[in-house]
């Protein structure tokens, strides 16, 4: 109940240290005592001047228990603390018994005389020199006995020892008491030698010790119990013993000195005696009824709040759902709403797993979120679908609180549920009502618009429809007519329908139609039958959709069917590739749209509307000419718009489209004539997006173009190095036939000589620049390193020096950072820029040359351009050579002709481009683009 | 007195023409240029006889033979022309057949015979 409000006193007194502190204060008088005997100091011997003295062998005893009970009640509890407190109190209990024995026998064991035996003898008390006195052994005894039960009964509730310890406490006060009031009778046990006052006092001390050290049992337990009563006794207990001592003393003291003499004395100290005890009475009982009347109102308004939680169970109850789980799932209780709900008794459902009046089906992941919200300590609320014993499903708005421990860990939870299944019916069926409602309209759409139209308007397009219930196939007179059962009233069953399916086509079918029933959505397909009534194989063309009852049941299943036989067979015709024919019918990507004879869509499948992006209600203003890309409308007319003046001749063609975002696709038509009656009414036709291999066809002609540009590019490098090549040879070959000529002179035959060795040197030069140009041509990729634009140009500059200065040329460069520093072939790049630069002095114009060289990162693709101020090249008249072979466009300087196709090739070998802008006589422009 | 022009921006070939029609006629008259430019401007503005003949070559700098066909037709000049060069473009053949005053095509190095088929024609 009440916290006792005397928490601060206790704890002082049930506090080790305090204890410790008692037991070091006893081996400190002890340790005084001996000091005494050794230095013959009697006031610590004596205390008092005419008291017995202590003796050593007693004070070695008391500092051996004081020690004793240091270990016990240390903070420090070790096994081995135990065993040194059981041997030294076991040692003291032998001390007394030895000397017990020896006062009954009558005889000096000498075991008190062992420490300064000298002395002793000089310390004569009654005629008797110093000795243990028989009370102390008594003491010594019950000390002893008490510490060491203390010691085995530690882990127990037995309780003897406080006995044994009152005993020594009621003999050390008796001591104490009888120095005070001068009665030698208490501490003098007839003609033995009296106890010493501070063994008195030590008695007193240790047996306080095991006393307080031991409130949690025994008769000790009675005063530390926090109730009312022990907080009074506790309270009661030091006065009860310390108002009559100081009473008693004041008594002997005012007799002494003769203040009040005899009877009076002892009639004035009873008197205060009760006073006092009235008083002390008299605080107490008003506290305790305090206490008690704070208690009754708290017993009160518990009451009341008890009475208030019982009436909220009720309440809960009546109204909620509730059932009581355990830590293992179990249902430990259910309420009676539970149990009206469920169908099953009380008893049916204690002791079940929780999760079993659950309904098996969609719940296993709640359940198990459930679980795992509830087990870490959070409540937890959702909605949950239960079964009841007699199989009606009913939904319940639960709400498990975990109810925890001490350790935050839940011990129980109870679940609180409302029935809320009206709700969800409700629910429910707006949802079922929602579905079929978009059912009707989609069905009523299509059967209005579909198969309706479709059926009315051409005549080869069936339909059927598939009841679950009776699992029959009604099918339209059409479909009939296109399955070959000339008997029309027959009812067909899925195993007669599967049957006229192509045998090798079965699977597939079967396969589709489950697809239909799986993914709730219309599902096309092709396939091959064998008619009944010719034995004929038949394409057919057909597309179904199943409609599902609340539970997702389905009920019917709708098809169309349609004999695509001439559609086909033009594939077929044109190319006869079995794959091609495999893919034709398991290709779901193919359109299928049946034209009337004006060129309108009445009938398309999924995929065509896929095709062109358009939905089903859009279809009648749908245009072919919106689509068509313009430059095939007019063969799409020809192809696609029939009429009964037209013959009905199948045929393939393919066609440009255009989608709604502006997008390119090509189609693959395969298109046929629809017969009415002998007559073309329309088209209907198969359509292949084949798009991406036309972009693979481009891709392929784009290379082809690349790859004959290439060889085009070659033969002219091998007749252009064939030509310049011979050009030197012919040189040769007619300046030495007319060296042999007779009519030639001395001196032309020398010039022709010099001719033939110029000749000769110009070979060499144009082997040189050949090997040169193909050893760029060959790999390049191993001698890829960083290089330094601004650097490269530099050095340039040094190299040119000498044309720089004589023509003042200005070199301006602006190279971004990030343009500065790439990977790439140094010996390259150095000649790419040497070439442009040196060309832009030499062809200046007759301004000072000044040359731009800009460079910047862009992406990947580090752009340069090096711009000049000089003559400019005539662009519309050399444009296409430029950087050609051996080309030049000027005669009044040197050169012949390879720096710039070598820039090209070096470029391009690079994987860059070059380009040049120049206007004639302003300057010239060349910009290369280089990847990094 | 009969005169050949040579036309080709190599100097040595230009000598090697020179030489082998001087050894086969010292009469022939002989004009060498390196710039067909100006071998042009000289043809198109001098009073044209019956004598001249051209030796022209293809691959040139600026402008090359067929460029000079050109300027030699626009400005009626009709000295009947010999093709003299060192390519074996078969291409460059047929091109030729398109000038109606080309008389010839002959490989590098120009020799006797050539220079007597010349002489003869004129």
């Amino acid at each position: 109940m009440a916290i006792p409000n005397t928490n601060t006193k206790e704890s002082i007194l049930q506090n080790r240290k305090f204890y410790n502190f008692l037991s070091i204060v006893v081996i400190g008088i002890c340790v005084l005592v001996l000091l005494g005997w050794a230095a013959d100091i009697a006031v610590l011997k004596h205390i008092l001047p005419w008291a017995i003295a202590m003796n050593p062998t007693t004070a070695v005893c008391f500092i051996m228990a004081a020690f004793s009970l240091f270990l016990f009640t240390s903070e420090r509890q070790k096994e081995s603390y135990s065993r040194i407190s059981l041997f030294l109190s076991i040692t003291i209990l032998c001390i007394g018994s030895i000397k017990l024995i020896s006062v009954f026998l009558n005889t000096d064991t000498g075991i008190d005389s062992i420490l300064f035996n000298n002395k002793l003898a000089s310390e004569i008390t009654a005629g008797m020199p110093n000795r243990m006195s028989p009370n102390t052994a008594v003491g010594f005894v019950s000390i002893g006995t008490a510490t060491i039960l203390m010691i085995l009964t530690r882990n127990s509730t037995n309780a003897i020892f406080q006995y044994f310890a009152l005993f020594a406490w009621l003999l050390g006060l008796q001591s104490i008491l009888g120095y005070i009031y001068n009665v030698k009778a208490f501490y003098k046990f007839e003609a033995f030698l009296p106890i010493a006052l501070h063994t008195g006092v030590c008695f007193f001390i240790l047996a306080n010790i095991i006393l307080l050290s031991n409130t949690g049992k025994g008769f000790m337990r009675h005063f530390f119990n926090p109730t009312s009563g022990a907080i009074t006794v506790r309270k009661l207990l030091m006065y009860a013993i310390l108002v009559p001592i100081l009473l008693g003393l004041l008594r002997i003291l005012a007799d002494n000195h003769g203040f009040i003499k005899g009877d009076l004395g002892i009639a004035i100290m009873i008197l205060f005696n009760i006073l006092t005890l009235l008083v002390l009475i008299w605080f107490t009982a008003r506290e305790l009824n305090k206490r008690d009347i704070s208690r009754r109102q708290t017993e009160e308004s518990l009451k009341f709040s008890l009475k208030e939680v019982s009436d909220l169970k009720f309440a809960l109850d009546e109204t909620a759902i509730i059932t009581y789980i355990d830590t293992n799932a179990i249902i430990t209780k259910v309420n009676e709403k539970f149990c009206k709900i469920s169908q099953y008794t009380s008893d049916e459902l204690t002791g079940r797993n929780f999760r079993i009046i659950n309904n098996e089906n969609n719940q296993e992941s709640v359940l198990l979120e459930l679980w795992s919200t509830i087990s870490s300590g959070i409540t937890w609320r959702g909605e949950i679908k239960h079964k009841s014993k007699n199989g009606d499903i009913y939904w319940i708005d639960t709400t498990v609180v975990p109810f925890l421990d001490e350790n935050n860990k839940p011990f129980k939870y109870i679940s609180i549920g409302n029935d809320i299944s009206e709700r969800k019916r409700t629910e429910e069926r707006i949802a079922i009502l929602n579905a079929e409602l978009q059912k009707q309209m989609e069905a009523s759409l299509q059967t209005f618009e579909s198969v309706l139209k479709k059926t009315q308007k051409i005549a080869n397009l069936g339909t059927w429809e598939f009841d679950f219930a009776t699992n029959k196939i009604a099918w339209s007179e059409e479909a009939y007519r296109i399955y070959g059962i000339d008997n029309h009233s027959k009812s067909i069953t899925p195993d007669e329908y599967l049957n006229l399916v192509h045998e090798d086509d079965r699977n597939e079918v079967m396969i589709k139609i489950n697809t239909a029933l799986q993914s709730k959505s219309e599902i096309s397909f092709f396939n091959r039958i064998i008619r009944q009534n010719d034995g004929y194989e038949r394409y057919i063309y057909s597309e179904t959709l199943a409609n599902f009852d609340r539970d997702g049941n389905p009920i019917k299943l709708f098809g169309i069917a349609h004999d695509v036989t001439e559609v086909i067979s033009v594939q077929k015709d044109l190319s006869k590739s079995k794959e091609r024919h495999k893919e034709l019918l398991n290709n779901m990507n193919d359109g299928f749209v049946v034209n009337d004879s004006e060129g309108k869509i009445i009938y398309a499948n999924q995929q065509f509307l896929k095709m062109f992006d358009i939905i089903k209600i859009d279809l009648d203003k749908f245009n072919w000419e919106m689509v068509v890309a313009p430059e095939f409308i007019q063969q799409f007319k020809v192809r696609f718009i029939r009429d009964k003046h037209d013959s009905p001749e199948a045929g393939m063609f393919e066609f440009r489209c255009i989608r709604k975002g502006g997008e390119s696709i090509w189609i693959e038509a395969r298109v046929n004539s629809v017969l009415e009656n002998g007559h073309v009414s329309g088209t209907q036709a198969v359509l292949s997006d084949i798009t991406e291999k036309k972009k693979q066809e481009e891709e392929l002609q784009k290379t082809a173009i690349e790859l004959t540009n290439r060889v085009n590019e070659l033969m002219q490098f091998n007749y252009i190095v064939s030509h310049n090549l011979r050009v030197p040879i012919a040189n040769i070959l007619g300046l030495s036939s007319l060296i042999e000529h007779p009519n030639i002179d001395i001196a032309e035959k020398q010039k022709a000589i010099h001719h033939i060795r110029e000749a000769t040197l110009k070979m060499d030069e144009l082997v040189r620049d050949l090997n040169m140009v193909l050893a760029t041509r060959s790999n390049i990729n191993s001698k890829k390193q960083e290089i330094c634009l601004s650097g490269i140009v530099r050095n340039i500059q040094e190299t040119l020096e000498k044309q720089i200065s004589e023509t003042n040329a200005i070199i301006n460069q602006e190279i971004s950072n990030e343009a500065d520093k790439f990977y790439s072939v140094k010996s390259y790049i150095e000649s790419i820029f040497y070439n442009i630069i040196s060309n832009a002095i030499k062809y200046r114009s007759g301004k000072q040359p000044r040359i731009n060289v800009n460079a910047k990162l862009e992406g990947k693709i580090v752009h340069i351009s090096i711009s000049d101020n000089g003559r400019g090249i005539d662009l519309k008249k050399h444009g296409d050579s430029l950087f050609g072979l051996y080309k030049r466009f000027h005669f009044d300087t040197e050169g012949k002709g390879l720096g710039l196709f070598m820039t090209r090739i070096q470029v391009e070998a690079l994987g860059g481009t070059i380009d040049v802008h120049s206007i004639l006589n302003e300057g010239t422009t060349f910009i290369i683009n280089l990847p990094i | 007195m009969k005169r050949i022009i040579v036309i080709d921006d190599d100097a040595i070939n230009n000598y090697l023409c020179e030489m082998t029609i001087k050894v086969v006629n010292k009469n022939v008259k002989t004009e060498c240029f390196t710039n067909p430019q100006l071998a042009a401007s000289m043809v198109i503005n001098e009073n044209h006889d019956n004598e001249t003949v051209i030796l022209l070559d293809i691959n040139m700098p600026v402008m090359d033979g067929w460029q000079f066909l050109k300027e030699m037709a626009n400005n009626n000049v009709d000295y009947p022309v010999y093709i003299l060069t060192s390519s074996i473009n078969p291409t460059d053949k047929s091109n030729a057949d398109k000038f109606k005053n080309v008389k010839n095509f002959f490989s590098k190095p120009l020799n006797f015979e050539n220079i007597n088929e010349v002489l003869s024609k004129r």
